[in-house]
């Protein structure tokens, strides 16, 4: 089966790879990971808590707070729950009994389970349409519903297989116009002291530490409050930006080899910090050729700034919320997540700002300031 | 992978909503996405229900800048044959103004009846006559047209000229919407409608009246062609004032200010449809009946004899006899119909 899949992959990239020298390395699924992510050790995958950066200790869903009896039933039957758990229980009131499911899970589908808790239930992040909680803007924004198309963000649906089906959800048969996630392709549902859990999807356990740094200060809901949560990396695998994950499935859109193939320095798609792939940047970087406008950046007013608040960005060497929130063009880089929201927003393609007539280019003038030319 | 590419033309709605400011490409109408895209890939519109047409992406991308496409190919992307936008190419296959298009038709691939010899030429890798500029990759719309509508030094450039053409900083043109102001180069009449890009729509101011803003511009390329009477390149310097032009006058020089077979202002008055002047005092006359009274410091520009972008004739020539509409070509059918318009050999 391996085998066969090894040969689809070869010719699927026979087809897509015309000249570049990334191609000729790639002949099978282990290549083809390696491609994705050059950093990645083929070793074991220990998961390992104490990294001295630890932006991952204390994530829900991990050690102490890995709690079975949260997702898992063992006989599909419980007749009242169990010490110390918190009422009312989001899979309804006592005696429960399920559908037998496959991994003893307490919902038909992974997305299905993770949503009885993540959708509509106060005090426990909400991710799906309006928020519960009542946040001034989630960290990651929020989904459609699944199996609805969502041109807003990311598309959920049920009935997506493990990492090795992933391929072939854009590849092979599968068209990414069309495709679809799942909660766990992102996050590990059985924590990996990464912030959020957050993992790589084609090869969940072999991901660095990630730079998401929320504010210590924060409690409670507000953990998940954008304004709480912060980005940086050290450019390798002790910490490195968060976005490094969203390669796993968008490897074509960062590196030099596809944001400037033809390497005249002028990019070909935009730029987005990729340390991985050696293709990093700072708002400053500009300035020299009138690209960026990095005192615009920084004064933060003007065009770009009337409708929408500072973009995230990536800041180069921080480590802790506080560094990372050093507005300053030098180490201040744009990456997905200054442009896009994770799960997805209420504007097109997750954007961060509407792209409508009149301020079509909010955001973009942030860092760009050709509006006001 | 299937690369889904959308036909696109959201301008039709942008359009409706630009009626301040005069140009488009600027302010609130610069819209990023008409030319760039970020991924060089996009499976739907940017409404927040994924509808909306968006501008098609060439095919041997990705491009330079993050743009949909070849410079060229991406301008007339919406300005070839589009109604939502003025067509500058060739013949106009999109809205055309009652008297015709101010700056005419860009010619490339030389041919009939736009040849290359017709006027400015896409793609042409030719050094501007006159001048040192050329374009190792071809002549593209923004070596003349600043994308963004940046203007240097003029706050509003006319037509978005560019303030860098030619190479070098130099300054724009700069221009008047509505309500005339003799400051500055170019009066508009309007800055929309169908006759917003008409050549009866466009009137030329003379603020200095030893210089043309908008010669000086053309000047960025065709660096020998412009100039005021006291310059070396354009008259004996040991001649008599105003007298012994090397080049043919593009300012500083008033239409029958001199006496004798010069020019002739009577002439020029005389005629019913007129080439366009430079007025100190806005005053044009009225296209279309001769002009009783005209003021004495008319002073004839680049555009006086040239389509700006070019025609059907070679040299982008206006053959304005004057006696109807000039229309792109001009009423009449040869190049001394254009000099009759001021001058009286052959009468
Ligand atoms: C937050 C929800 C959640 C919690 C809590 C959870 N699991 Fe799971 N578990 C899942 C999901 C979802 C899968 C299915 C994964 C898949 O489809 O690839 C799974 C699969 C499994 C599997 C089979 C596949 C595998 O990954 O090995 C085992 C065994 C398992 N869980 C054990 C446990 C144990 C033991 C605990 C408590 C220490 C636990 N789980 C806590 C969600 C959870
Ligand atoms: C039984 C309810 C329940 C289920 C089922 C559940 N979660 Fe959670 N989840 C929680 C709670 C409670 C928290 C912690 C809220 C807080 O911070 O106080 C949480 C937190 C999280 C966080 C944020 C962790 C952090 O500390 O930053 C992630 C990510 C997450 N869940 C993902 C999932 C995924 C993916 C699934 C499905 C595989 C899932 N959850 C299923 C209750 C649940
Ligand atoms: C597991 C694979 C996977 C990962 C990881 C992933 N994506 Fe996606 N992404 C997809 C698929 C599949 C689609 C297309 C279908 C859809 O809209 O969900 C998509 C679509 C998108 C879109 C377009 C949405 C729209 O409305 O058209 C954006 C933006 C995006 N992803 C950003 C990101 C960012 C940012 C990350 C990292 C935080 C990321 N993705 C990580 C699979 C993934
Ligand atoms: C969310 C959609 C998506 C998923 C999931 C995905 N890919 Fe891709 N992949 C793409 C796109 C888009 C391209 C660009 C080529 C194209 O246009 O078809 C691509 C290209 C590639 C290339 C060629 C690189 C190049 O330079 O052309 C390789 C190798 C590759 N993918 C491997 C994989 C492997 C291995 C997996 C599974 C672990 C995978 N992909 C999963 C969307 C995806
Ligand atoms: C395409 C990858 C992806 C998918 C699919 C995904 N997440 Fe996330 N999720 C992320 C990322 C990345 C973040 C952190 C982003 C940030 O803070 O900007 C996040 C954050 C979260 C958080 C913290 C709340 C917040 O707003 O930051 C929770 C809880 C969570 N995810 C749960 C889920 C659940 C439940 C699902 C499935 C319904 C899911 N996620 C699907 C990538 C994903
Ligand atoms: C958070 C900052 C940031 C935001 C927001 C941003 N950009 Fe950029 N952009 C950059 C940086 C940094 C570069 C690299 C500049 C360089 O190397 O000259 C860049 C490069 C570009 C380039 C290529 C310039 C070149 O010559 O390489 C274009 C075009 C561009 N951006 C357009 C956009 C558009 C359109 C948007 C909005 C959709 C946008 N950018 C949003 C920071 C940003
Ligand atoms: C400078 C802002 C910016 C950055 C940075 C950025 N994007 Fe985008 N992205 C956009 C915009 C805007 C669109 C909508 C299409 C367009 O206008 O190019 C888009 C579209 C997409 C799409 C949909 C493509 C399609 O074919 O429909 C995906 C997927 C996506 N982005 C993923 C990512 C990922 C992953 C990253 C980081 C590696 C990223 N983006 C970084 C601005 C950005």
């Amino acid at each position: 089966m391996k085998k066969y899949f090894s040969l689809l992959l070869t010719i699927v990239l026979v087809l897509f790879i015309v000249n570049l020298a990334v191609a000729d390395d790639f002949t099978d699924y282990e290549a083809g990971l390696n491609y994705i992510h050059p950093s990645r050790s083929n070793g074991n995958k220990t998961v390992t808590k104490n990294m001295s950066l630890g932006p991952g200790d204390n994530v829900y869903h991990n050690g102490t707070t890995l709690l079975c009896s949260q997702c898992h039933v063992m006989h599909a039957s419980m007749q009242h729950p169990h010490d110390g758990q918190t009422l009312p229980d989001p899979f309804g009131p006592y005696p429960q009994t399920y559908t037998p499911s496959k991994y003893l899970l307490k919902a038909a589908d992974p997305v299905a389970l993770c949503l009885t808790c993540h959708d509509n239930v106060a005090g426990i992040p909400d991710v799906v349409g309006a928020d519960v909680n009542g946040l001034t803007a989630r960290s990651a924004g929020f989904f459609e519903s699944p199996g609805v198309d969502n041109p807003r963000g990311h598309k959920l649906d049920y009935g997506l297989g493990g990492s090795s089906s992933l391929c072939s959800r854009c590849h092979f048969s599968g068209s990414f116009a069309t495709a679809a996630v799942s909660c766990i392709d992102c996050h590990n549902p059985h924590g990996n002291y990464r912030p959020r859990n957050l993992q790589w999807a084609s090869d969940p356990g072999g991901e660095p530490q990630f730079g998401l740094l929320i504010n210590p200060a924060a409690t409670g809901m507000s953990r998940y409050e954008k304004a709480d949560v912060g980005f940086g990396t050290t450019n390798d695998n002790n910490l490195r930006e968060v976005s490094n994950m969203c390669d796993d499935c968008h490897h074509v859109f960062t590196g030099s080899n596809y944001n400037d193939p033809d390497g005249n320095g002028i990019h070909n798609r935009h730029p987005s910090y990729d340390s991985e792939r050696g293709s990093t940047n700072n708002i400053a970087q500009g300035a020299s050729r009138g690209t960026t406008d990095p005192t615009h950046w920084e004064n933060g007013t003007g065009a770009g700034f009337a409708h929408t608040p500072r973009l995230r960005f990536v800041n180069n060497g921080a480590t802790d919320f506080t560094s990372s929130q050093v507005v300053d063009a030098n180490i201040n880089g744009v990456f997905c997540l200054s442009c896009h929201s994770a799960h997805g927003s209420s504007n097109a393609f997750g954007l961060a700002w509407d792209p409508v007539v009149g301020k079509n280019g909010e955001g973009c003038d942030q860092c760009h300031n050709k509006t006001s030319l | 992978m299937k690369k889904l590419i959308f036909l696109t033309f959201a301008f039709v709605i942008f359009l409706m909503c630009s009626v301040f400011a005069g140009d488009y490409h600027t302010g609130a109408t610069l819209n990023c996405n008409e030319c760039h895209v970020m991924h060089y890939s996009q499976t739907h519109g940017y409404n927040a229900d994924g509808s909306g047409t968006f501008t098609a992406m060439g095919t041997s991308g990705p491009y330079d800048n993050l743009l949909r496409n070849d410079v060229n190919d991406l301008c007339l992307t919406c300005h070839d044959n589009q109604s939502f936008a003025p067509d500058v190419l060739t013949d106009n296959g999109g809205t055309a103004p009652t008297n015709g298009r101010e700056a005419g038709a860009l010619n490339r691939g030389n041919t009939a009846p736009y040849y290359d010899a017709t006027g400015h030429t896409l793609g042409s890798t030719d050094q501007a006559p006159g001048g040192t500029f050329s374009n190792a990759d071809g002549l593209e719309c923004v070596d003349c047209h600043q994308p963004h509508g940046y203007g240097g030094s003029t706050a509003n450039p006319y037509r978005n000229l560019s303030p860098m053409s030619g190479g070098g900083f130099h300054a724009s043109v700069s221009y008047a919407v509505g309500t005339n102001d003799l400051t500055m180069d170019v009066f508009e009449n309007q800055a929309g409608g169908s006759d917003h890009y008409d050549l009866n729509n466009v009137h030329f101011n003379e603020p200095d009246q030893t210089a043309s803003g908008f010669g000086a511009w053309c000047k960025s390329c065709h660096t020998d062609f412009h100039g005021s009477s006291s310059d070396a390149n354009m008259r004996d310097q040991a001649g008599p004032a105003g007298e012994e032009w090397y080049r043919h006058p593009t300012a500083d020089a008033n239409i029958g200010a001199l006496a004798g077979g010069h020019s002739d202002l009577t002439q020029f008055s005389g005629k019913a449809y007129r080439v366009h002047v430079m007025s100190s005092t806005g005053d044009w006359g009225t296209y279309g009946s001769p002009w009783t009274g005209a003021p004495t410091d008319l002073t004839p520009s680049c555009m006086s004899c040239h389509k700006a972008h070019g025609n059907q004739n070679a040299f982008g020539l206006i053959f304005a006899k004057g006696d109807a509409n000039l229309g792109e070509q001009g009423d009449g059918s040869t190049y001394t119909d254009l000099c009759k318009q001021c001058h009286v050999q052959g009468n």
